[in-house]
């Protein structure tokens, strides 16, 4: 019988292909990453629980994104310097100080590669699946104990197709895809459970909408979230075909359900206040008064999706008064929208733009709301108080209804551009 | 922890995420103490204040969805909470959660059962739970959990194991 | 003769003078206290209204949304002139919209650098300031003149260097209820602003950079030719030493911008010395243009990859680290280098902490290497 992508990922890794649904699994993860917002704590279990040192240093990353710059000055600096701790004391030489998002880089500089198991210490570690990469997150506890031991007990996974099929309307993204997906299997359906995106509406994607997708796959609850394998895989990470053609979905494998979407049919849509799967086609959202945009993060923040916000905004500028929030998800990302003239026309537009890193996505000090304020999001989560007061609202959207809507300072579609700029 | 504690349920919703749990602005706070000080503060005001060692939470579905900050767990922990029931958990927050040595239970039947405020007992040697004249059993522990469940957390679970093979034991 | 602030104010050296300011500058900078004292007050001259945001641009914390967010309202209200994004308002003001002779007027003490302009930066209190707003005029004592001259032009040292150098000489009190006029053709523009903005923390009354003219008689006159780095130390702004005083020791936190050190003549300096190096494991360097307009420059100029690439991080045009408005701060005993212009304790983060003052190449030079670290200007490092 086939196997789902997830089992033939735990398959690889542990040799063993006698398991099923439900199993637990050790494996021994390619590669762990550690976020600087956890350095402290991974430091202090490992030293509780009386790991002297790093097992295979070489395969752990680093990376400094949620407090560079250092927002908080009281806090914020003891995190950095244990985050050089790991690097200088416990050996991991692979550390990112401020080079961009952790979820971005992971992928952008190849630490994981397609068919490999990685995980960190951040919930958002799914984005590697669009690269066909098994990646979950767990908290640092657990990666204390991966990097003692180099091993992770995982339970093998149920796993959901997501068959996707026809072509994209014009302005209509990827964010739109995973928005609908976790709007119908709603913040449990894919609790715990693979979700595998196959179809010829999946294979037309670029990567970064592969990324897209599996980074807010999580907030179905998912444990992880996986694409096949193809030549823009293969591409993206100068790899042979060969070497990966494996990661396909068996016709005979045993899925929990199936979901099907005919993408031509997608509108864009709108998560509101204050639950990532309340969604709805953006029709339901037309007119709500905003009055802050951000654009970026590790769900909408690469050069495509600079790109889309780019375009929209040339030669225009926002709404008077609303505040336009702009962060690049990567140094490759910002060097390349500044070449490509992207961050010029951000400027004129009237957007601040800060350094690549996750910003306002999670509540950090680039752009915090007060009570009564309105945000428009490309980041994947909407919960209360997470971008300001607990009077401050937020709704999630793709980047071209983000940008579209800074200029109006409402909620509007991209397809009324035309009336909307001059 | 002890083998059988009582407290007061806290009773809360489906869908309470990490972000409700523990805000970001707080996870910086330099110790363990000052983080608990805000457990739960935007969805229950005086949680933190009220809480006392022995209380419960029964939540709804999906408890501990979002974010996999460790911190979330650890300020309810540190709040005194040893014991969470709910209808599901989010994946990483019950790791966390059983990581750190709480117990977690699954079961979708109290809620409707209870009321906020309502005295609990949760005795966990015998695995049950008893509130309201009623008596839950606590499902078995999954087999390859037991190792860290009986040492009392993950923490403990390797302290042990690599002191014992310091010692050069088998 | 008259002096430039008798120009200006059409009124004699010692007399009261009523003058209209051209320009009324609303920054965040105590935002709070001038809302609520132009509660249900009018303004005389809205056009004359300039509302920048640069303080703490994107916002950081909750009071500066909730401050932003009523400023905004305000400034839909009496239809002034509104942005949240353009830059440092005062280097905003001096791009697009000020003239010489004109007056500028605000609540901020770096007021005095629009002199760079020709024009007179006056700093008002907050009930001052709103009852200007709302008259549209201010009675104003015109102070008497001093001349400083400066010969040649700078070669082993920068304007803060010289800026620093000449308050160590005055002292804090130094310009109390005086004007102060600079003349020299050693300077460029940018040097000139950086010069007047500082000039007024020695209490000047009116700062002046005079055009194409000798000084008739100065009191103080410096050859730029020598010039030293020079250090602003901890806590003080007039605890001013030689820079190799304090050579050596470690920071954590490193500023270039603000004012004082943002333009794109400094950014083309940091550039140069951060060109293929890297800032060290233990520093972090945070670099903020001026203005947008000094941004889109210095991307034109290939400078932001420079900096990118060297591992520093950029912040959207503001005063950006300088006095904590916003990001990248100082934590407990840390030290930061900047090129801001306060440096008082706690100014950039917590009080246990030190801010020192120094030019762009010192704070560049001394985020790579970890220390503070006297650079030679003009000699091209290794």
């Amino acid at each position: 019988m086939g196997h789902t992508l997830v089992e033939k990922l735990m398959i690889k890794n542990t040799g063993d292909d006698s398991i099923r649904p439900g199993d637990i699994v050790i494996v021994n993860p390619d590669c762990y990453m550690i976020i600087d917002a956890y350095s402290p704590s991974v430091i202090k279990k490992l030293e509780e629980m009386g790991f002297d040192k790093v097992l295979c240093p070489e395969k752990a990353v680093v990376v400094f994104d949620h407090l560079l710059p250092v927002g908080n000055p009281s806090n914020d600096p003891l995190f950095i310097s244990k985050s050089v701790e790991l690097r200088e004391k416990y050996k991991i030489q692979t550390t990112e100080k401020g080079t961009g998002i952790s979820h971005t880089l992971m992928h952008e500089k190849r630490y994981a590669k397609p068919g490999t198991i990685v995980t960190a210490t951040d919930s958002h570690t799914t984005t590697y699946g669009g690269g066909g990469c098994l990646s979950t997150g767990i908290g640092y506890s657990d990666m204390a104990a991966v990097l003692g031991t180099d091993e992770l007990w995982l339970k093998v996974p149920n796993a959901i197709k997501i068959v996707l099929e026809g072509k994209l309307k014009p302005h209509v993204t990827a964010k739109d895809i995973v928005l609908k997906v976790v709007g119908d299997l709603k913040a449990d359906g894919g609790q715990y459970k693979s979700l595998e995106f196959t179809g010829p509406g999946a294979q037309q994607l670029s990567m970064q909408a592969r990324y897209t997708i599996c980074n807010m796959a999580l907030e179905a609850g998912a444990k992880c979230a996986l694409f096949e394998a193809d030549d823009k895989t293969a591409e993206y990470f100068d790899m042979d075909l060969d070497e990966i053609r494996w990661i396909q979905v068996d016709e005979d494998a045993e899925y929990e359900s199936v979901m099907t979407y005919d993408l031509g049919q997608l509108e864009p849509q709108i998560a509101k206040p204050k639950g990532v799967d309340d969604v709805y086609d953006i029709s339901k959202a037309i007119g709500t008064k905003i009055d802050e945009v951000f654009i970026g993060s590790c769900t909408n923040g690469s050069i495509e999706d600079m790109a889309v916000a780019a375009e929209i905004l040339k030669g225009n500028t926002i709404s008077p008064y609303l505040k336009l929030v702009i962060i690049p998800a990567s140094n490759k990302v910002f060097k390349e929208s500044i070449e490509l003239g992207y961050i010029e026309t951000f400027l004129k537009a009237g957007a601040t733009v800060s350094h690549p890193s996750c910003g306002l996505c999670a509540g950090f000090p680039f752009g915090l709301l007060s009570d009564g304020e309105v945000v428009l999001s490309t980041s994947n989560r909407n919960f209360i108080g997470r971008m300001g007061t607990k009077d401050s609202l937020i709704y999630l959207s793709s980047p071209a209804v983000a940008a579209a809507s800074a200029l109006a300072g409402e909620i509007v579609s991209p397809d009324m551009l035309e009336l909307l700029t001059h | 922890m002890a083998n059988v504690q009582s407290g007061r349920i806290w009773l809360l919703p489906d869908d309470v995420d990490t972000d409700v749990i523990l805000a970001v602005r707080h996870l910086f706070l330099p110790t363990a103490e000052e983080r608990a000080t805000h457990a739960l503060e935007n969805l229950i005001p005086n949680f933190a204040t009220d809480v006392k060692a022995g209380d419960v939470i029964v939540a709804g579905k999906n408890f501990g969805c979002g974010s996999s900050r460790e911190y979330a767990p650890e300020a309810l922990y540190d709040c005194g909470i040893s014991c969470i029931v709910a209808k599901s958990f989010a994946r990483i927050f019950y790791r966390n959660a059983i990581n750190i040595g709480i117990s977690l239970v699954e079961n979708a039947d109290i809620q409707d059962e209870c009321k906020d405020g309502d005295l609990i007992t949760v005795d966990h040697e015998n695995r049950n739970i008893e509130t309201g004249g009623r008596r839950y059993e606590m499902p078995k522990v999954p087999k390859h959990l037991e190792e860290i469940f009986k040492a009392g957390g993950l923490v403990n679970y390797h302290r042990k194991r690599n002191a014992w093979s310091k010692e050069g034991g088998k | 003769m008259t002096t430039m602030i008798e120009r200006i104010t059409k009124a004699k050296a010692g007399t009261t003078a009523r003058v209209q300011p051209d320009w009324f500058i609303l920054t965040e900078n105590n935002g709070f206290e001038i809302l609520a004292a132009m509660e249900n007050r009018k303004i005389a001259f809205p056009e004359k209204v300039i509302m920048i945001f640069d303080r703490d641009v994107p916002a950081s914390t909750f009071e500066s949304a909730e401050l932003q967010k009523q400023l905004a309202k305000f400034a839909k209200k009496h239809a002034i002139y509104f942005s949240n994004s353009a830059g440092i308002a005062y280097n905003v003001l001096m791009e697009k919209f000020l003239s010489p002779g004109e007056i500028v007027v605000s609540t901020g003490s770096h007021c005095s650098i629009v002199g760079a302009e020709q024009a007179w930066g006056v700093q008002l209190d907050v009930q001052a300031f709103t009852d200007s707003l709302e008259t549209g005029y201010l009675d104003r004592k015109v102070p008497e003149t001093v001349q400083i001259s400066l010969e040649n032009a700078l070669i082993n040292a920068e304007i803060k260097d010289l800026t620093l150098t000449l308050l160590k000489e005055v002292g804090e009190k130094g310009f109390e209820d005086k004007a102060v006029e600079f003349y020299g053709f050693g300077l460029t523009k940018a040097q000139q602003t950086v010069l007047c903005s500082m000039a007024g923390q020695a209490g000047a009354a009116g700062v002046f950079y005079c055009k194409q003219e000798e000084a008739e008689s100065p009191i103080l006159s410096y050859d730029l030719s020598k010039i030293k780095p020079m250090v602003a130390n901890s806590g003080s702004l007039f605890n001013i030493e030689h820079l190799k005083s304090v050579e050596g020791k470690e920071i954590h936190a490193a500023f270039i911008g603000s004012c004082t050190g943002g333009s794109i003549e400094d950014l083309r300096i940091a550039a140069e010395i951060l060109k293929d190096q890297q800032v060290h494991l233990h520093v972090r360097l945070n670099i903020c243009p001026q203005t947008a307009s000094t941004y889109i420059q210095a991307m034109k100029e290939g400078l932001i990859d420079i900096f990118i690439d060297s591992g520093a991080q950029i912040l959207t045009p503001s005063c950006g680290s300088c006095q904590r408005s916003t990001v990248g701060g100082v934590g407990r005993g840390e030290v930061m280098l900047t090129t801001g212009a306060y440096n008082y304790k706690g100014c950039s983060g917590v009080k246990d902490s030190e801010v020192y003052m120094a030019s762009v190449a010192a704070v560049a030079k001394s985020a790579i290497t970890g220390k503070i670290t006297v650079q030679e200007m003009g000699v091209k490092h290794g």
